[in-house]
């Protein structure tokens, strides 16, 4: 039965696990926090009452919009993927595997390398708006690539859509490859941090940047959400049940690239985010209401996300594992292992 | 209810249908027989808009069938496709509900639409599975839960204002025993509540049964429309399907009975 009672429940534990792995994350670290004091710094913005200055910036400046990035990165990555897998009516599709991140990576990078040629400084705004589109850009051309390719009458050939995938990812790679040559030292810094992924670079700035956006992107595919679950039917179907099939598609696909782009321009490659938690969510959740599955699938994609980033910043410390490989080693298994379940269905 | 003018549809370069011309009226229930590749499952996609025609004219209800909204259009006849199915899990009564999404627009389906799906579910036996996953059914039940969906949309019907409904192959997965049950059920609403109906069957037994008007396609082109006795001869047999027939008149029902060999 579809827990449609539960829903709310659902939504207080996943809000609850959340907060956990937020607390848990504002503890741990290179330098470990105690409990007491986040309370006190947390205490201190309400009553401005006097903390110890080093926790007061570690937790405020460091810690805390790198835990919201990983919230809203996570959330974002999976419900890009839930969305993505309707779009394709196929399970195995991912922004990630389609060459989507890859898209936008190497024009991310690219405006990178080309803006220091530019006759006037776009200080850090522009960068980072600039920086944004290029990766929009990128992905959005990646996917239609990909789409017509693979897709004929709303069919999607899975083998020609993974491989596409892997054709762009390669092009995306080579292409960056060039571009290093014509990097600076920073600029490299910047590329190689991509290609790894990672959440450190984030700032409030950012934070708030990718908040506006990815609220926008969620609240614009929630709204698709019925339409999209009946294209669950197939676009055949999903348009004699009066759904403007192509229009709902181009909107949901543009949200999603959006989406991916901005995450990709500010932590890089984090693939497999996408695969894994949609899938989660369908084989422990078992709900049929779309607009309930992309809620739960951003929880989890949040709540996950920011609980790897943490493995990754404490299990090498004082270094840090760049995060994508942490998801590349626990998704690259579980894509395999969806792989052979799909092999044993046909 | 449907006038079909002179319409040509070609498809990479080949004519698909050649100038196909006939009239469905309401409350019929007109089945389509052909043999393969005659374009059977073509002229039905035209005939629901998801393929483009060269020459002529499609009216539903009048109205040329071009410019019909596709929420309204929704919301008057529903087309059961060849081979839908699921990729992704979903519970079988939900599935049933989607076909209500004409009426409910995204909002939540009420009362009647729940009464409706759980109706139709048992009509074809399949309200055991209400709460199972649509995708661990087999073939026969998938497709009596996506007929179920589709009788869904257009259940609110009525003899005066008959809403539309088109099949591609219903039975080409069900047990003989699920086919009568089809069959019969589509019989009924077409006489007592109101349904035009439009079916490719590969059975002519089915078709002199069930059927008040059937049709002959070859190679693209409408051989002949009429009811069943007058369309059900040897001859057009032979020049449809190539075979010899014969034909009685069947000892229980008011209806034909074929034998081919």
């Amino acid at each position: 039965m579809a827990p449609t009672k539960g829903s709310i429940s659902i939504v207080v534990q996943l809000s609850l696990l959340l907060l956990g792995t937020v607390f848990l994350s504002l503890c741990v670290g290179a330098y470990s926090i105690s409990f007491q004091e986040i309370i006190s710094v947390l205490g201190s913005w309400l009553t401005a009452k006097e903390v110890d200055e080093s926790s007061l910036f570690l937790i405020g400046q460091i810690r805390l919009p790198r835990i919201a990035l990983g919230l809203l990165v996570g959330a974002a990555l999976a419900i890009s993927g839930a969305s993505i897998q309707i779009v394709f009516r196929n399970p195995l599709a991912e922004p990630g595997l389609i060459g989507v991140s890859s898209g936008a990576m190497f024009f991310a990078a690219g405006f990178i390398v080309l803006k220091d040629y530019l006759p006037f400084d776009l200080g850090l705004w522009g960068h980072y708006i600039g920086l944004s589109i290029a990766a929009f850009l990128g992905g959005l051309l990646a996917t239609v690539f990909v789409y017509r390719l693979s897709t004929t009458g709303g069919r999607t050939a899975v083998s020609i859509m993974l491989l596409a995938g892997v054709a762009i990812t390669a092009l995306g790679g080579g292409l960056t490859g060039v571009l290093i040559f014509y990097a600076t030292e920073a600029q490299l810094r910047d590329i190689t941090f991509w290609s790894f992924g990672s959440l450190s670079g984030s700032n409030w700035g950012i934070v708030g940047l990718l908040t506006v956006v990815i609220t926008m992107a969620i609240l614009g595919i929630v709204k698709s959400a019925k339409q999209l679950e009946i294209m669950q039917l197939g676009d055949q179907e999903a348009s004699y049940l009066g759904v403007e099939v192509e229009q709902i598609k181009k909107q949901v696909v543009i949200w999603v690239v959006l989406m991916v782009g901005i995450c990709v321009a500010f932590t890089g490659l984090i693939g497999f985010v996408g695969l894994m938690v949609p899938h989660l969510v369908r084989i422990y959740f078992k709900e049929a209401s779309f607009a309930k599955n992309i809620v739960y699938t951003g929880f989890l994609g949040a709540i996950l996300l920011s609980f790897a980033d943490m493995v990754t910043r404490t299990i090498v410390a004082p270094a840090e594992l760049p995060i994508g490989i942490l998801t590349a080693l626990l998704g690259a298994p579980f894509f395999l292992w969806l792989l052979v379940k799909q092999k044993s269905i046909r | 209810m449907l006038n079909i003018n002179n319409i040509t549809v070609c498809l990479n370069g080949r004519n698909l249908l050649k100038e196909i011309n006939f009239d469905l009226d309401e409350n019929d229930f007109m089945v389509l027989l052909g043999g393969n590749g005659a374009g059977k499952s073509t002229l039905l996609k035209t005939l629901a808009r998801s393929l483009p025609y060269r020459k002529g004219q499609i009216l539903f209800r009048g109205e040329n069938l071009a410019y019909w909204s596709q929420v309204e259009l929704s919301q008057q006849r529903a087309v059961l496709s060849q081979n839908t199915f699921l990729v992704f899990p979903m519970n079988v009564i939900d599935v049933v509900l989607l076909g209500r999404y004409p009426y409910t627009q995204g909002g939540k389906p009420n009362a009647k639409d729940v009464t409706i799906a759980y109706e139709l579910l048992d009509l074809m036996g399949v309200a055991k599975y209400a709460e199972e996953d649509i995708t661990c059914l087999s073939g026969g039940e998938q497709q009596r839960v996506h007929i179920a969906r589709v009788l869904a949309q257009v259940w609110e019907s009525s003899l005066a204002n008959p809403k539309l409904l088109l099949l591609d192959e219903p039975t080409s997965n069900l047990d003989i025993a699920y086919q009568h049950i089809l069959l019969e059920l589509l019989q009924d609403r077409v006489q007592k509540h109101g349904l035009t109906v439009l079916a490719v069957l590969h059975d002519m037994n089915l078709a002199a049964r069930y059927a008040t008007q059937i049709a002959l396609l070859k190679e693209g082109k409408l051989l002949t429309v009429g009811r069943p006795q007058e369309v059900l001869t040897t001859d057009w047999i032979q020049r449809t399907f190539g075979v010899s027939s014969i034909i009685q008149a069947h000892p229980i029902f008011d209806c034909l009975q074929v034998s081919t060999y």
